[in-house]
């Protein structure tokens, strides 16, 4: 499973989903939304994605978590965009796999492959502003 | 050819456009697309060293010449996030 969804993401439901009789183990990683971010007050985070590429790029990743650890059984990321509150998950993404280690080297993989090539933006709003994160350096200068 | 052009994130925002189409010679690269787009737009000129294109659902590289009836995507790179 690899989808981008605007509605809250289950967290138990992406776990349930790669459960499998022949794992032994399920990793589960949940990014969910800081309130604070370079020293300031974060109020919320809005997600915007290429939609039908990022699904693509996650099965992508999910395909080769598979070829590098012939241990996994089953992959799921599933990323929300939209405006998301405090606490709320951002990113889930479960890998289960016949023993422990493999899950959690795949899902440690799965997530950092997907901050860099899965196509997924996120503007950090303050009390007072807002920001798109990246590319700070070629952000016009305040006022 | 005409070449549907979608925006995502600053670049949408910068242009206040999602979507929008271009004129281009055909065989054009992308990176001409991208010449012709930021004519139009030049707000997003400065953004030419961070911008990454994809068609489809893949990644292009700017000197890939278009074809009839394919879509450009262009957009910052992606969200990032420490360790």
């Amino acid at each position: 499973m690899y989808r981008v969804t605007a509605e809250p993401i289950s967290n138990a439901a992406v776990a349930e989903f790669v459960s499998v009789p022949e794992a032994g183990g399920i990793a589960v990683f949940v990014g969910v939304v800081r309130d604070n971010s370079g020293g300031r007050r974060v109020v919320a985070l809005e997600y915007e994605a290429h939609a039908p590429m990022a699904e693509a790029k996650m099965k992508e990743i999910g395909e080769a978590a598979h070829r590098q650890w012939p241990g996994v059984r089953q992959v799921a990321m599933v990323h929300r965009v939209g405006r998301l509150g405090i606490g709320e998950a951002s990113v889930v993404i479960a890998v289960s796999a016949a023993h422990r280690a493999e899950a959690f080297d795949a899902c440690e993989f799965a997530i950092d492959t997907l901050k860099q090539t899965v196509p997924i933006w996120k503007r950090e709003i303050f009390e007072d502003g807002s920001v798109w994160v990246g590319l700070q350096g070629a952000s016009p200068p305040p006022g | 050819m005409k070449v549907p052009i979608v925006l995502f994130a600053r670049y949408r925002e910068a242009t206040g456009l999602e979507r929008l189409e271009i004129d281009i010679p055909e065989g054009s690269t992308v990176e001409t697309a991208w010449s012709v787009l930021t004519a139009a737009h030049p707000v997003l000129a400065r953004y030419r060293p961070h911008t990454l294109f994809a068609v489809g659902t893949e990644y292009v590289a700017a000197d890939r010449p278009l074809l009839a009836g394919e879509e450009l995507a262009c957009f910052p790179p992606v969200s990032g996030g420490a360790r």
